[in-house]
């Protein structure tokens, strides 16, 4: 019983001929794997432009892979459309990043949050108000039933994410993809609402998805990381593995780049220079990771990196079997 | 207490000195208070930071520093700001005009809102560089894209050309500092510039204005929720709570002994990156909304240390060792944790 995403590919054309030729592809996901197990969490890492919404959307039925499927349980995505696709989405629910455009500000928040339980026909009529209640006492919102007939502007942030969630979980599905979950909240909001979701999951054995660019929300929650860069996992494992032990360049910048309450001084960043944006569409020669890497090699350039198993982890990187010091934060400079 | 921080110093006036500021705002009718008599004092050439959560006045108040308070339909009843010694509060447009971009500017959380999309970024550069310095269109292009060079824009004579939509989300935070600093101001307020973007480019922007800051002698104001982004680039802290200042000092010594309640709070909801299993404590409850009427502590029903005295008597800011500033009656009565 999981849900699994094995080897999806989702490109997009982004430049066309006159005549209408695809003349620039971009692959937005490139064979990407996963499994979210029921009571597990898998965070999906990396900056924006990486990959990880699309991969979300793939994993919720929203969007078709190119290659690659999605299996529920076991059953197929791909070979399903219109109601039956709605029973599988069911189990499959979602929470956006910001619960202020998720929730329509014109709909009282009972109607909200029971009409997932109308549109799967879950339920008496009747019982549908005692379902959300219910459910607003597991994430930790609880509210009197006339309160049900509020307005989302009248709650603050965390209270609005705290009803988004409730929303995905009234029809009690088995797997919840969190896209940015807490990205928009204060940090004491943050907190709770972090706690919250890890003890729902104790408590109901759903299975999360979370997507983030934040590893230290990742580091609380998850169980599997897989980090993504411009569409291609660069490294994937265990997340005590992954972010106490990073072996790909790219999950190390990643982490020297969190700010820090401790030690004032930090490593420059990266040494080569950034600034372009991941949106490049230059041919897929070589690792896409090279303009950054301060690891780089010939043989970068022309030879894409797969995804090889080295101890408990999955790595794409020519040079990290042997360039790359096992959890030193520090690798540059000496190489 | 005004005089906060700026003591020990024998250095030219602060670059931004707010004194007792009190601004309302009006909703439905009725006046709220959201700034209740702030002080806060940017000494020449330091990065100082405030940090807060939403509805805490940060930005209310780094606005009013600009006299933009209109556009965010707030004013100012009372108090005094001073931007390089110039008073703000009750300024001309014209002697506003000549603050605004020139003596201080500000940049934005959301670039995107802050670019208009029909100019190029190097046109929207040179405008203020062509108004405050008088300079022909030609140097005011080139200044332009010396900015955007200092910003760490990568080939700034093409790119100038650049409307804002072909930019990526870091570079356009990049093009809104280059614009900020065209004009080389003495202060340069960062509000939540660099909440928006990836860690990585996060990085990157950070340490962009550290060097800036540096080479353009320039005090920086830093307002954030991240204490790390503060711990990393402020020498001092100002931690804000529902319209007050509640803690102030330098940074290393707020975070390593924290004095407040409510600075110790926010320390605990950063999570440690090592230690997964640590709690994440948060705090509970919410800010007041703004306008409530509150006797007593506004932090007193959030906090764990409350006694019947906090309900009732509101603490004033005391001056604890030189430079270090809180308001709490607990204070000294109570172990607070702080990070190691």
């Amino acid at each position: 019983m999981t849900l699994v995403g094995r080897d999806l590919v989702k490109a997009y054309v982004i430049e066309r001929s006159i005549f209408g030729r695809p003349r620039a592809v971009r692959k937005a996901v490139d064979d990407v794997s996963l499994v979210v197990e029921p009571g597990r969490t898998f965070a999906l890492v990396g900056e924006s432009g990486s990959g990880k919404t699309t991969t979300a959307e793939l994993m919720l039925g929203l969007n078709r892979p190119d290659a690659g499927s999605v299996t529920v349980d076991g059953a197929d995505l791909g070979s399903f459309s219109g109601r039956q696709l709605r029973e599988v989405r069911r189990n499959v629910q979602v929470v956006f990043q910001d619960p202020a455009s998720a929730l329509d500000p014109t709909q009282r928040v009972g109607s909200a949050l029971s009409e997932p339980l109308a549109i799967h026909r879950s339920g008496a009529r009747s019982s549908r108000r005692q379902t959300v209640l219910e459910t607003l006492d597991l994430v930790g919102l609880p509210l009197q039933p006339r309160d049900l007939d509020r307005y989302p502007a009248e709650f603050s942030g965390g209270q609005r994410q705290r009803l988004a969630i409730a929303r995905a979980l009234v029809l009690r599905p088995r797997y919840l993809v969190l896209d940015e979950p807490v990205s928009a909240l204060d940090v004491s909001t943050q907190a709770r609402v972090l706690t919250t979701l890890r003890d729902l999951q104790a408590e109901t054995g759903v299975g999360y998805l979370l997507i983030s660019h934040d590893l230290s929300v990742v580091r609380q929650v998850a169980d599997d990381v897989a980090v993504m860069y411009r569409g291609k996992v660069v490294e994937q494992g265990s997340a005590n593995d992954v972010l106490g032990s990073p072996r790909h360049p790219y999950t190390h910048a990643l982490l020297d780049a969190v700010p820090r309450l401790s030690a004032r001084s930090r490593q420059p960043t990266f040494s080569g220079d950034v600034v372009e944006s991941p949106d490049a569409t230059q041919s897929s020669e070589g690792c896409a990771y090279r303009p950054r890497c301060p690891l780089s090699t010939d043989r970068c350039a022309h030879e894409v990196p797969e995804l090889r198993v080295v101890g408990d982890a999955a790595v794409a990187c020519h040079n990290v079997l042997n360039a790359v010091p096992v959890a030193s934060p520090t690798m540059r400079g000496d190489l | 207490m005004t005089e906060l921080g700026n003591v020990a110093r024998r250095e030219p006036a602060p670059a931004l000195k707010i004194t007792d500021l009190v601004i309302e705002t009006e909703a439905d009718g009725v006046t709220i208070e959201l700034l209740h008599g702030v002080s806060l004092s940017v000494p020449a050439g330091e990065c100082v930071g405030i940090v807060g959560e939403s509805g805490a006045g940060k930005s209310v108040m780094m606005s009013a520093a600009l006299g933009l308070c209109e556009l965010s339909g707030t004013r100012v009843t009372s108090g005094s700001i001073e931007v390089g010694g110039v008073e703000i509060v009750g300024a001309s447009a014209r002697v506003l005009n000549k603050v605004r971009g020139n003596v201080a500017a500000i940049v934005f959380q959301e670039p995107s809102v802050s670019l208009d999309p029909s100019f190029t970024i190097g046109a929207q550069i040179a405008e203020p560089v062509r108004w405050h310095r008088r300079v022909s269109r030609q140097e005011a292009w080139d200044r332009a894209i010396e900015a955007l060079r200092l910003a760490g824009f990568p080939n700034p004579e093409r790119r100038a050309k650049d409307y804002p939509h072909m930019l990526s989300g870091g570079l356009k935070q990049r093009a809104m500092i280059a614009l900020a600093i065209s004009c080389e101001p003495q202060l340069l307020i960062a509000d939540e510039a660099t909440t928006a973007l990836d860690v990585t480019i996060q990085a990157q922007v950070l340490d962009l204005l550290a060097e800036l800051r540096e080479r353009l002698d320039m005090s920086m104001v830093l307002v954030t929720h991240d204490l790390g982004v503060v711990a990393q680039t402020c020498s001092e802290v100002s931690v804000m709570y529902a319209g007050e200042i509640v803690e102030a000092g330098r940074t290393s010594d707020v975070f390593a002994a924290p004095a407040h309640p409510y600075t110790e709070g926010l320390l605990r909801c950063v999570p440690d990156r090592l230690d997964r299993e640590a709690a994440l404590v948060g705090i509970p409850g919410d800010v007041p909304a703004a306008g409530s009427r509150v006797d007593g502590c506004r932090f007193a029903a959030r906090c764990s240390y409350a006694e019947q005295r906090c309900k009732v008597e509101a603490p004033e800011l005391q001056a604890i060792e030189e430079g270090r500033t809180v308001r709490c009656h607990r204070f000294g009565e109570v172990d607070l944790e702080g990070v190691t």
